[in-house]
Protein backbone atom coordinates (compact mmCIF):
# COMPACT_ATOMS: atom_id res chain seq x y z
CA UNK A 1 0.00 0.00 0.00
CA UNK A 2 2.78 2.41 0.97
CA UNK A 3 4.82 1.39 -2.05
CA UNK A 4 1.94 2.08 -4.44
CA UNK A 5 1.34 5.51 -2.84
CA UNK A 6 5.00 6.34 -3.19
CA UNK A 7 4.93 5.23 -6.83
CA UNK A 8 1.82 7.37 -7.51
CA UNK A 9 3.49 10.44 -5.96
CA UNK A 10 6.61 9.91 -7.99
CA UNK A 11 4.56 9.75 -11.18
CA UNK A 12 4.03 13.07 -12.96
CA UNK A 13 0.48 14.31 -12.31
CA UNK A 14 0.54 17.52 -14.38
CA UNK A 15 0.26 17.55 -18.18
CA UNK A 16 3.17 19.79 -19.21
CA UNK A 17 6.81 18.97 -18.66
CA UNK A 18 8.08 22.57 -18.62
CA UNK A 19 6.51 25.00 -16.18
CA UNK A 20 4.44 27.72 -17.85
CA UNK A 21 5.92 31.20 -17.47
CA UNK A 22 3.66 34.04 -18.67
CA UNK A 23 5.63 36.25 -21.06
CA UNK A 24 4.57 39.45 -19.29
CA UNK A 25 6.38 38.40 -16.13
CA UNK A 26 9.66 37.88 -17.95
CA UNK A 27 11.81 40.89 -18.73
CA UNK A 28 12.94 41.69 -22.27
CA UNK A 29 16.00 39.73 -23.25
CA UNK A 30 15.60 37.30 -20.37
CA UNK A 31 12.98 35.13 -22.10
CA UNK A 32 14.38 31.61 -22.10
CA UNK A 33 15.30 31.10 -25.74
CA UNK A 34 14.42 27.64 -26.95
CA UNK A 35 17.40 25.55 -27.93
CA UNK A 36 17.79 26.06 -31.66
CA UNK A 37 16.69 22.90 -33.33
CA UNK A 38 18.04 22.10 -36.75
CA UNK A 39 15.45 22.54 -39.50
CA UNK A 40 15.14 20.56 -42.74
CA UNK A 41 17.51 21.70 -45.50
CA UNK A 42 15.45 21.23 -48.68
CA UNK A 43 12.75 23.87 -49.37
CA UNK A 44 10.54 21.07 -50.75
CA UNK A 45 10.77 19.03 -47.54
CA UNK A 46 7.10 19.30 -46.61
CA UNK A 47 5.93 17.91 -49.97
CA UNK A 48 7.12 14.49 -48.80
CA UNK A 49 9.14 13.98 -52.00
CA UNK A 50 11.84 16.56 -51.56
CA UNK A 51 14.39 15.13 -53.99
CA UNK A 52 11.86 14.82 -56.84
CA UNK A 53 10.53 18.37 -56.52
CA UNK A 54 14.02 19.81 -56.09
CA UNK A 55 15.04 18.19 -59.38
CA UNK A 56 11.90 19.46 -61.12
CA UNK A 57 12.57 23.00 -59.89
CA UNK A 58 16.20 22.79 -61.07
CA UNK A 59 15.07 21.70 -64.53
CA UNK A 60 12.37 24.36 -64.78
CA UNK A 61 14.79 27.10 -63.71
CA UNK A 62 17.35 25.87 -66.23
CA UNK A 63 14.71 25.93 -68.96
CA UNK A 64 13.63 29.50 -68.10
CA UNK A 65 17.20 30.80 -68.02
CA UNK A 66 18.18 29.03 -71.23
CA UNK A 67 15.10 30.38 -73.04
CA UNK A 68 15.85 33.90 -71.82
CA UNK A 69 19.49 33.69 -72.91
CA UNK A 70 18.61 32.32 -76.35
CA UNK A 71 15.90 34.97 -76.82
CA UNK A 72 18.41 37.70 -76.07
CA UNK A 73 20.63 36.46 -78.94
CA UNK A 74 17.55 36.34 -81.16
CA UNK A 75 17.67 32.66 -82.06
CA UNK A 76 14.40 32.00 -80.24
CA UNK A 77 11.56 31.80 -81.28
CA UNK A 78 12.55 29.39 -84.07
CA UNK A 79 10.86 29.53 -87.44
CA UNK A 80 9.08 26.35 -88.57
CA UNK A 81 11.48 25.67 -91.44
CA UNK A 82 14.51 25.84 -89.21
CA UNK A 83 12.90 23.63 -86.56
CA UNK A 84 12.99 20.73 -89.02
CA UNK A 85 16.64 21.39 -89.85
CA UNK A 86 17.89 21.02 -86.28
CA UNK A 87 20.52 18.32 -85.90
CA UNK A 88 19.92 15.12 -83.94
CA UNK A 89 19.61 15.81 -80.23
CA UNK A 90 19.95 12.16 -79.05
CA UNK A 91 16.79 12.23 -76.94
CA UNK A 92 16.97 8.54 -76.14
CA UNK A 93 20.04 8.88 -73.96
CA UNK A 94 18.15 9.82 -70.77
CA UNK A 95 17.43 7.53 -67.85
CA UNK A 96 14.25 5.49 -67.80
CA UNK A 97 11.78 5.52 -64.91
CA UNK A 98 13.48 2.81 -62.84
CA UNK A 99 16.94 4.35 -62.97
CA UNK A 100 15.50 7.82 -62.38
CA UNK A 101 13.69 6.61 -59.25
CA UNK A 102 16.84 4.87 -58.06
CA UNK A 103 18.82 8.08 -58.50
CA UNK A 104 16.23 10.05 -56.51
CA UNK A 105 15.90 7.34 -53.84
CA UNK A 106 12.11 7.79 -53.77
CA UNK A 107 9.15 6.15 -55.42
CA UNK A 108 8.47 8.04 -58.68
CA UNK A 109 5.03 7.60 -60.21
CA UNK A 110 4.63 7.34 -63.98
CA UNK A 111 2.99 10.75 -64.26
CA UNK A 112 5.81 12.28 -62.28
CA UNK A 113 8.43 10.61 -64.48
CA UNK A 114 6.66 11.81 -67.64
CA UNK A 115 6.76 15.37 -66.33
CA UNK A 116 10.49 15.07 -65.73
CA UNK A 117 11.05 13.39 -69.11
CA UNK A 118 9.19 16.19 -70.90
CA UNK A 119 11.35 18.81 -69.20
CA UNK A 120 14.49 16.87 -70.11
CA UNK A 121 13.50 16.67 -73.77
CA UNK A 122 12.77 20.42 -73.83
CA UNK A 123 16.16 21.15 -72.30
CA UNK A 124 17.79 18.80 -74.77
CA UNK A 125 16.22 20.66 -77.66
CA UNK A 126 17.33 24.00 -76.18
CA UNK A 127 20.85 22.64 -75.97
CA UNK A 128 20.75 21.73 -79.67
CA UNK A 129 19.52 25.24 -80.47
CA UNK A 130 22.38 26.68 -78.40
CA UNK A 131 24.73 24.48 -80.39
CA UNK A 132 23.57 25.82 -83.76
CA UNK A 133 23.54 29.38 -82.41
CA UNK A 134 27.11 28.89 -81.19
CA UNK A 135 26.19 29.99 -77.68
CA UNK A 136 28.89 28.20 -75.69
CA UNK A 137 27.76 29.33 -72.23
CA UNK A 138 24.19 28.06 -72.57
CA UNK A 139 25.41 24.85 -74.21
CA UNK A 140 27.88 24.12 -71.41
CA UNK A 141 25.45 24.97 -68.62
CA UNK A 142 22.72 22.81 -70.13
CA UNK A 143 25.17 19.95 -70.66
CA UNK A 144 26.12 20.19 -66.99
CA UNK A 145 22.48 20.07 -65.92
CA UNK A 146 21.54 17.23 -68.28
CA UNK A 147 24.59 15.07 -67.54
CA UNK A 148 23.09 13.92 -64.24
CA UNK A 149 20.02 12.50 -65.97
CA UNK A 150 21.72 10.64 -68.78
CA UNK A 151 22.02 6.87 -68.93
CA UNK A 152 25.31 5.41 -67.76
CA UNK A 153 26.13 4.23 -71.26
CA UNK A 154 24.78 7.39 -72.92
CA UNK A 155 28.08 8.35 -74.55
CA UNK A 156 28.44 4.85 -76.02
CA UNK A 157 24.92 4.98 -77.44
CA UNK A 158 25.57 8.37 -78.98
CA UNK A 159 28.86 7.15 -80.45
CA UNK A 160 27.07 4.13 -81.94
CA UNK A 161 24.48 6.34 -83.61
CA UNK A 162 27.19 8.63 -84.95
CA UNK A 163 29.12 5.64 -86.39
CA UNK A 164 25.95 4.38 -88.02
CA UNK A 165 25.98 0.99 -86.30
CA UNK A 166 22.61 1.80 -84.71
CA UNK A 167 19.91 3.80 -86.44
CA UNK A 168 18.62 6.50 -84.13
CA UNK A 169 14.97 6.17 -83.28
CA UNK A 170 14.67 2.58 -84.54
CA UNK A 171 12.05 0.73 -82.53
CA UNK A 172 13.27 -2.45 -80.84
CA UNK A 173 10.21 -4.52 -81.83
CA UNK A 174 9.66 -4.53 -85.55
CA UNK A 175 6.09 -4.77 -86.75
CA UNK A 176 5.58 -7.75 -89.08
CA UNK A 177 3.65 -6.05 -91.84
CA UNK A 178 5.78 -7.15 -94.76
CA UNK A 179 4.96 -10.00 -97.12
CA UNK A 180 6.64 -13.32 -96.34
CA UNK A 181 8.36 -15.74 -98.76
CA UNK A 182 5.03 -17.00 -100.12
CA UNK A 183 3.73 -13.49 -100.69
CA UNK A 184 1.35 -13.60 -97.71
CA UNK A 185 0.73 -10.86 -95.18
CA UNK A 186 -0.64 -11.98 -91.82
CA UNK A 187 -2.44 -10.01 -89.12
CA UNK A 188 -4.85 -10.51 -86.22
CA UNK A 189 -7.99 -8.58 -85.42
CA UNK A 190 -10.29 -8.53 -82.41
CA UNK A 191 -13.75 -7.16 -81.73
CA UNK A 192 -15.93 -7.94 -78.69
CA UNK A 193 -15.45 -11.68 -78.04
CA UNK A 194 -14.35 -12.44 -81.62
CA UNK A 195 -10.83 -12.92 -82.90
CA UNK A 196 -9.79 -13.28 -86.52
CA UNK A 197 -6.58 -14.37 -88.19
CA UNK A 198 -6.29 -12.95 -91.66
CA UNK A 199 -3.92 -13.73 -94.52
CA UNK A 200 -3.77 -11.30 -97.42
CA UNK A 201 -2.19 -12.37 -100.71
CA UNK A 202 -1.87 -10.22 -103.85
CA UNK A 203 -4.22 -11.67 -106.47
CA UNK A 204 -2.64 -12.86 -109.74
CA UNK A 205 -4.18 -11.50 -112.93
CA UNK A 206 -5.85 -14.12 -115.10
CA UNK A 207 -3.83 -14.37 -118.27
CA UNK A 208 -5.55 -17.51 -119.74
CA UNK A 209 -5.62 -17.48 -123.56
CA UNK A 210 -9.25 -18.78 -123.58
CA UNK A 211 -10.70 -15.49 -122.49
CA UNK A 212 -10.46 -13.27 -125.54
CA UNK A 213 -12.00 -10.25 -123.98
CA UNK A 214 -9.79 -9.52 -120.97
CA UNK A 215 -11.93 -8.13 -118.19
CA UNK A 216 -10.68 -4.82 -116.91
CA UNK A 217 -12.14 -5.36 -113.46
CA UNK A 218 -9.79 -7.56 -111.45
CA UNK A 219 -11.59 -10.02 -109.17
CA UNK A 220 -10.34 -11.70 -106.07
CA UNK A 221 -11.84 -14.09 -103.55
CA UNK A 222 -12.47 -13.58 -99.87
CA UNK A 223 -12.79 -16.74 -97.79
CA UNK A 224 -13.83 -16.78 -94.15
CA UNK A 225 -13.52 -20.14 -92.34
CA UNK A 226 -13.25 -21.82 -95.77
CA UNK A 227 -16.58 -20.39 -96.92
CA UNK A 228 -17.11 -17.58 -99.44
CA UNK A 229 -17.91 -14.18 -97.99
CA UNK A 230 -21.52 -14.20 -99.17
CA UNK A 231 -22.18 -17.62 -97.60
CA UNK A 232 -20.53 -16.94 -94.23
CA UNK A 233 -22.00 -13.46 -93.76
CA UNK A 234 -25.64 -13.55 -94.95
CA UNK A 235 -26.26 -10.02 -93.72
CA UNK A 236 -25.00 -7.49 -96.33
CA UNK A 237 -23.94 -5.06 -93.60
CA UNK A 238 -21.42 -7.56 -92.25
CA UNK A 239 -20.00 -8.12 -95.75
CA UNK A 240 -19.64 -4.35 -96.12
CA UNK A 241 -17.70 -4.21 -92.89
CA UNK A 242 -15.21 -6.76 -94.16
CA UNK A 243 -14.65 -5.10 -97.56
CA UNK A 244 -14.59 -1.51 -96.28
CA UNK A 245 -10.84 -1.36 -95.53
CA UNK A 246 -10.01 -2.62 -99.03
CA UNK A 247 -12.42 -0.14 -100.63
CA UNK A 248 -10.96 2.80 -98.71
CA UNK A 249 -7.48 2.04 -99.97
CA UNK A 250 -8.84 1.24 -103.44
CA UNK A 251 -7.46 -2.30 -103.72
CA UNK A 252 -10.71 -4.25 -103.56
CA UNK A 253 -9.89 -6.75 -106.29
CA UNK A 254 -6.14 -6.74 -105.84
CA UNK A 255 -5.83 -9.03 -102.84
CA UNK A 256 -7.13 -12.48 -101.96
CA UNK A 257 -8.19 -12.65 -98.34
CA UNK A 258 -8.27 -15.82 -96.26
CA UNK A 259 -9.59 -15.45 -92.73
CA UNK A 260 -10.15 -17.75 -89.77
CA UNK A 261 -12.63 -16.26 -87.32
CA UNK A 262 -13.47 -17.55 -83.86
CA UNK A 263 -15.66 -16.56 -80.96
CA UNK A 264 -18.51 -14.09 -80.59
CA UNK A 265 -21.28 -13.56 -83.12
CA UNK A 266 -21.50 -12.73 -86.82
CA UNK A 267 -21.13 -8.95 -86.63
CA UNK A 268 -18.31 -9.25 -84.10
CA UNK A 269 -16.46 -11.66 -86.35
CA UNK A 270 -17.02 -9.36 -89.33
CA UNK A 271 -15.49 -6.43 -87.48
CA UNK A 272 -12.64 -8.62 -86.27
CA UNK A 273 -11.82 -9.62 -89.84
CA UNK A 274 -11.99 -5.98 -90.92
CA UNK A 275 -9.69 -5.01 -88.05
CA UNK B 1 8.99 60.77 -89.52
CA UNK B 2 6.58 58.66 -87.55
CA UNK B 3 8.06 57.06 -84.50
CA UNK B 4 7.88 53.28 -84.56
CA UNK B 5 5.96 52.03 -81.56
CA UNK B 6 7.64 49.25 -79.64
CA UNK B 7 4.59 47.03 -79.37
CA UNK B 8 3.56 46.92 -83.02
CA UNK B 9 6.77 45.27 -84.13
CA UNK B 10 6.82 42.93 -81.17
CA UNK B 11 10.57 43.00 -80.71
CA UNK B 12 11.48 44.26 -77.27
CA UNK B 13 14.89 43.11 -76.21
CA UNK B 14 15.72 42.02 -72.75
CA UNK B 15 18.52 44.49 -72.58
CA UNK B 16 15.90 47.24 -72.69
CA UNK B 17 15.73 50.45 -74.54
CA UNK B 18 18.77 52.64 -75.00
CA UNK B 19 18.44 56.00 -73.29
CA UNK B 20 18.55 59.35 -75.00
CA UNK B 21 22.10 59.97 -73.83
CA UNK B 22 23.49 56.93 -75.68
CA UNK B 23 21.04 57.45 -78.50
CA UNK B 24 22.78 58.13 -81.77
CA UNK B 25 23.35 55.02 -83.83
CA UNK B 26 26.90 54.84 -85.00
CA UNK B 27 27.37 53.81 -88.65
CA UNK B 28 28.18 50.10 -88.86
CA UNK B 29 31.13 48.77 -90.75
CA UNK B 30 29.91 46.81 -93.77
CA UNK B 31 30.39 43.12 -92.92
CA UNK B 32 30.19 40.34 -95.51
CA UNK B 33 26.88 38.35 -95.38
CA UNK B 34 27.09 35.43 -92.92
CA UNK B 35 27.09 31.99 -94.59
CA UNK B 36 25.11 30.04 -91.95
CA UNK B 37 21.28 30.28 -92.11
CA UNK B 38 21.13 30.28 -88.32
CA UNK B 39 23.49 33.20 -88.17
CA UNK B 40 21.42 34.89 -90.90
CA UNK B 41 18.30 34.61 -88.79
CA UNK B 42 20.04 35.97 -85.69
CA UNK B 43 21.67 38.75 -87.68
CA UNK B 44 18.44 39.97 -89.31
CA UNK B 45 16.58 39.88 -86.02
CA UNK B 46 19.29 41.77 -84.16
CA UNK B 47 19.28 44.44 -86.87
CA UNK B 48 15.52 44.87 -86.48
CA UNK B 49 15.96 45.01 -82.73
CA UNK B 50 18.55 47.77 -83.05
CA UNK B 51 16.26 49.85 -85.23
CA UNK B 52 13.36 49.41 -82.83
CA UNK B 53 15.38 50.24 -79.74
CA UNK B 54 16.83 53.33 -81.44
CA UNK B 55 13.46 54.72 -82.44
CA UNK B 56 11.80 53.79 -79.16
CA UNK B 57 13.51 56.76 -77.57
CA UNK B 58 11.51 59.04 -79.81
CA UNK B 59 8.05 57.79 -79.00
CA UNK B 60 6.02 57.58 -75.84
CA UNK B 61 7.73 57.82 -72.47
CA UNK B 62 5.69 54.83 -71.36
CA UNK B 63 8.05 51.90 -71.86
CA UNK B 64 7.95 48.21 -71.02
CA UNK B 65 9.91 48.86 -67.85
CA UNK B 66 7.64 51.50 -66.40
CA UNK B 67 4.28 49.94 -67.32
CA UNK B 68 2.57 46.97 -65.74
CA UNK B 69 3.52 43.54 -67.09
CA UNK B 70 1.82 40.25 -66.12
CA UNK B 71 4.99 38.93 -64.45
CA UNK B 72 5.33 41.94 -62.12
CA UNK B 73 3.11 40.68 -59.25
CA UNK B 74 5.33 37.60 -59.05
CA UNK B 75 8.76 39.14 -59.59
CA UNK B 76 8.24 42.70 -58.34
CA UNK B 77 5.81 42.49 -55.41
CA UNK B 78 5.12 45.56 -53.28
CA UNK B 79 6.85 45.62 -49.92
CA UNK B 80 5.04 45.51 -46.58
CA UNK B 81 5.12 49.32 -46.42
CA UNK B 82 3.57 49.58 -49.91
CA UNK B 83 0.43 47.60 -49.07
CA UNK B 84 -2.18 50.11 -50.24
CA UNK B 85 -5.88 49.81 -50.99
CA UNK B 86 -5.26 50.77 -54.61
CA UNK B 87 -2.63 48.04 -55.06
CA UNK B 88 -5.02 45.44 -53.63
CA UNK B 89 -7.89 46.71 -55.72
CA UNK B 90 -5.80 46.60 -58.87
CA UNK B 91 -5.13 42.93 -58.11
CA UNK B 92 -8.84 42.29 -57.64
CA UNK B 93 -8.52 41.47 -53.93
CA UNK B 94 -11.82 43.14 -53.07
CA UNK B 95 -14.00 40.73 -55.08
CA UNK B 96 -15.59 38.13 -52.87
CA UNK B 97 -18.00 35.37 -53.73
CA UNK B 98 -21.76 35.51 -54.29
CA UNK B 99 -23.67 37.48 -51.67
CA UNK B 100 -25.85 34.41 -51.08
CA UNK B 101 -22.75 32.50 -49.94
CA UNK B 102 -21.62 35.17 -47.46
CA UNK B 103 -20.49 33.51 -44.25
CA UNK B 104 -22.03 35.45 -41.31
CA UNK B 105 -18.70 35.35 -39.44
CA UNK B 106 -17.10 37.18 -42.40
CA UNK B 107 -19.49 40.10 -42.16
CA UNK B 108 -17.14 42.42 -40.22
CA UNK B 109 -14.79 42.32 -43.24
CA UNK B 110 -17.46 42.84 -45.91
CA UNK B 111 -18.01 46.31 -47.37
CA UNK B 112 -21.24 45.53 -49.17
CA UNK B 113 -22.69 43.92 -52.24
CA UNK B 114 -22.33 44.85 -55.91
CA UNK B 115 -23.60 42.86 -58.90
CA UNK B 116 -24.55 39.99 -56.59
CA UNK B 117 -20.97 39.75 -55.31
CA UNK B 118 -19.72 40.55 -51.80
CA UNK B 119 -17.16 43.34 -51.84
CA UNK B 120 -14.43 42.89 -49.25
CA UNK B 121 -13.57 45.97 -47.20
CA UNK B 122 -9.94 46.66 -48.05
CA UNK B 123 -9.70 49.14 -45.18
CA UNK B 124 -9.89 46.06 -42.96
CA UNK B 125 -7.58 44.02 -45.17
CA UNK B 126 -4.63 46.40 -45.16
CA UNK B 127 -3.99 46.43 -41.37
CA UNK B 128 -4.54 42.66 -41.17
CA UNK B 129 -2.10 42.15 -44.03
CA UNK B 130 0.51 44.29 -42.29
CA UNK B 131 -0.09 42.40 -39.06
CA UNK B 132 0.50 39.10 -40.85
CA UNK B 133 3.68 40.54 -42.37
CA UNK B 134 4.87 41.56 -38.90
CA UNK B 135 4.20 38.06 -37.58
CA UNK B 136 6.15 36.49 -40.41
CA UNK B 137 9.02 38.94 -39.98
CA UNK B 138 9.18 38.20 -36.25
CA UNK B 139 9.12 34.43 -36.78
CA UNK B 140 11.95 34.67 -39.31
CA UNK B 141 13.83 37.12 -37.05
CA UNK B 142 13.82 34.51 -34.29
CA UNK B 143 15.03 31.69 -36.53
CA UNK B 144 11.66 30.04 -37.03
CA UNK B 145 10.56 28.01 -40.06
CA UNK B 146 7.77 29.07 -42.42
CA UNK B 147 5.84 26.89 -44.86
CA UNK B 148 4.06 28.46 -47.84
CA UNK B 149 1.15 26.29 -48.86
CA UNK B 150 -0.60 26.79 -52.23
CA UNK B 151 -1.94 23.60 -53.69
CA UNK B 152 -3.36 24.87 -56.97
CA UNK B 153 -1.21 24.68 -60.11
CA UNK B 154 -1.66 28.43 -60.72
CA UNK B 155 -0.30 29.22 -57.25
CA UNK B 156 2.83 27.09 -57.75
CA UNK B 157 5.17 29.84 -59.00
CA UNK B 158 4.09 32.23 -56.21
CA UNK B 159 4.65 29.68 -53.45
CA UNK B 160 8.04 28.51 -54.72
CA UNK B 161 9.22 32.07 -55.31
CA UNK B 162 8.11 33.17 -51.80
CA UNK B 163 10.11 30.38 -50.15
CA UNK B 164 13.14 31.13 -52.33
CA UNK B 165 12.95 34.84 -51.52
CA UNK B 166 13.18 34.25 -47.79
CA UNK B 167 15.91 31.70 -48.43
CA UNK B 168 16.60 30.55 -44.91
CA UNK B 169 14.22 28.15 -43.09
CA UNK B 170 11.45 28.71 -45.66
CA UNK B 171 9.60 25.87 -47.34
CA UNK B 172 6.93 25.42 -49.96
CA UNK B 173 4.23 22.91 -50.73
CA UNK B 174 3.03 23.53 -54.27
CA UNK B 175 1.45 20.15 -54.88
CA UNK B 176 -0.74 18.09 -52.62
CA UNK B 177 -0.39 18.40 -48.83
CA UNK B 178 0.02 14.80 -47.68
CA UNK B 179 -2.34 14.11 -44.77
CA UNK B 180 -0.22 13.25 -41.76
CA UNK B 181 2.72 15.47 -42.70
CA UNK B 182 2.76 16.85 -39.16
CA UNK B 183 0.84 14.20 -37.23
CA UNK B 184 2.32 11.09 -38.89
CA UNK B 185 5.69 12.42 -39.93
CA UNK B 186 7.63 9.22 -39.22
CA UNK B 187 5.68 7.42 -41.92
CA UNK B 188 5.61 10.29 -44.42
CA UNK B 189 9.28 11.22 -44.19
CA UNK B 190 10.81 7.98 -42.96
CA UNK B 191 14.58 8.08 -43.30
CA UNK B 192 14.67 11.82 -44.01
CA UNK B 193 14.13 12.53 -40.29
CA UNK B 194 17.45 12.84 -38.51
CA UNK B 195 17.38 12.74 -34.68
CA UNK B 196 16.69 16.20 -33.26
CA UNK B 197 15.29 17.58 -36.55
CA UNK B 198 12.38 19.99 -36.10
CA UNK B 199 9.58 18.70 -38.32
CA UNK B 200 6.72 20.86 -37.10
CA UNK B 201 7.11 24.36 -38.62
CA UNK B 202 6.75 27.59 -36.68
CA UNK B 203 4.30 29.23 -39.12
CA UNK B 204 2.20 28.14 -42.08
CA UNK B 205 0.96 30.56 -44.77
CA UNK B 206 -2.03 29.25 -46.74
CA UNK B 207 -2.90 30.79 -50.10
CA UNK B 208 -6.01 28.61 -50.51
CA UNK B 209 -7.14 27.56 -47.03
CA UNK B 210 -10.55 26.42 -48.29
CA UNK B 211 -8.89 23.52 -50.14
CA UNK B 212 -6.51 22.66 -47.30
CA UNK B 213 -8.69 21.98 -44.31
CA UNK B 214 -6.62 18.88 -43.53
CA UNK B 215 -3.49 21.00 -43.26
CA UNK B 216 -5.30 23.54 -41.05
CA UNK B 217 -6.48 20.79 -38.72
CA UNK B 218 -2.97 19.36 -38.45
CA UNK B 219 -1.61 22.82 -37.66
CA UNK B 220 -4.25 23.20 -34.95
CA UNK B 221 -3.37 19.83 -33.42
CA UNK B 222 0.33 20.70 -33.41
CA UNK B 223 -0.23 24.30 -32.23
CA UNK B 224 1.18 25.91 -35.36
CA UNK B 225 -0.07 29.48 -36.04
CA UNK B 226 -1.49 29.98 -39.52
CA UNK B 227 -1.86 32.93 -41.88
CA UNK B 228 -4.46 32.54 -44.63
CA UNK B 229 -6.25 34.38 -47.44
CA UNK B 230 -9.90 34.30 -46.36
CA UNK B 231 -12.65 34.85 -48.91
CA UNK B 232 -16.23 35.89 -48.15
CA UNK B 233 -17.56 32.33 -48.02
CA UNK B 234 -15.05 31.18 -45.39
CA UNK B 235 -15.03 31.60 -41.62
CA UNK B 236 -12.12 33.90 -40.70
CA UNK B 237 -11.62 32.00 -37.45
CA UNK B 238 -10.23 29.06 -39.47
CA UNK B 239 -6.73 30.57 -39.35
CA UNK B 240 -4.88 32.48 -36.66
CA UNK B 241 -4.18 35.59 -38.75
CA UNK B 242 -6.82 35.92 -41.49
CA UNK B 243 -6.25 38.18 -44.50
CA UNK B 244 -9.68 38.91 -45.99
CA UNK B 245 -9.13 38.96 -49.76
CA UNK B 246 -10.07 37.21 -52.98
CA UNK B 247 -8.73 33.64 -52.93
CA UNK B 248 -9.66 33.00 -56.58
CA UNK B 249 -7.38 35.67 -57.97
CA UNK B 250 -3.86 34.53 -58.82
CA UNK B 251 -2.65 38.13 -58.91
CA UNK B 252 -3.91 38.72 -55.36
CA UNK B 253 -2.24 35.55 -54.12
CA UNK B 254 1.03 36.58 -55.79
CA UNK B 255 0.79 40.06 -54.26
CA UNK B 256 0.10 38.76 -50.76
CA UNK B 257 2.68 35.96 -50.86
CA UNK B 258 5.24 38.36 -52.35
CA UNK B 259 4.57 40.98 -49.69
CA UNK B 260 4.78 38.44 -46.87
CA UNK B 261 7.96 36.91 -48.28
CA UNK B 262 9.62 40.34 -48.45
CA UNK B 263 8.81 40.83 -44.76
CA UNK B 264 10.14 37.35 -44.05
CA UNK B 265 13.31 38.12 -45.98
CA UNK B 266 13.92 41.18 -43.77
CA UNK B 267 13.55 39.01 -40.69
CA UNK B 268 15.73 36.21 -42.00
CA UNK B 269 18.50 38.63 -43.01
CA UNK B 270 18.47 40.21 -39.54
CA UNK B 271 18.59 36.76 -37.93
CA UNK B 272 21.54 35.60 -40.01
CA UNK B 273 23.44 38.82 -39.32
CA UNK B 274 22.90 38.47 -35.61
CA UNK B 275 23.96 34.81 -35.75
CA UNK B 276 27.16 35.76 -37.56
CA UNK B 277 27.91 38.51 -35.04
CA UNK B 278 27.38 36.20 -32.08
CA UNK B 279 29.62 33.58 -33.72
CA UNK B 280 32.34 36.18 -34.29
CA UNK B 281 32.02 37.34 -30.68
CA UNK B 282 32.16 33.73 -29.55
CA UNK B 283 35.28 33.15 -31.66
CA UNK B 284 36.87 36.37 -30.33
Amino acid sequence: MQASCRAALQRRLYSTQNAFVPSASVGRGRFPRLAEQPKPTSPSFYTGQASYYDHIITLETARTLAQRALQSVHILPLSNELKEKLPNSFGGSFKKQEDFAEMLETNVRTGQYKRAAKLLSELNQLRTIAQVANHAEVYDRLSQVLKVYQKDNAMDLIAQVRNGSTVAGEPTKKKKSAFDEYGRSYACGKRKESAARVWVIPAQQNSSPSSETSSEVQTSSILVNNLPLATYFPVPADREKVTRPLKLVGVLGAYNVFALARGGGTSGQAEAVAH
Amino acid sequence: MQAIRTRSLGFVGRRGITTASEGVLKPRARTPPPPNEWEELMHSRSKQHEIVSYFSQLGSTQTRDNSFQPHHPLHRPPGPHEATISALMAAGAHLGHSHKLLRPAFMPYAYGTRSGVTIINLEETVPLLRRAANVLRAVARNGGSVVFLGTHESLRPAVIKAAQRIGHNAFHVASRWKPGTLTNSEQIFGSQITPGLQIVPDLVVLLNPADNLVAIRECAVKHVPTIGIIDSNIDPRLVTYPIPANDDSVRTAELISGLLSLAGKEGATAYLEQKEQSQQQGAA
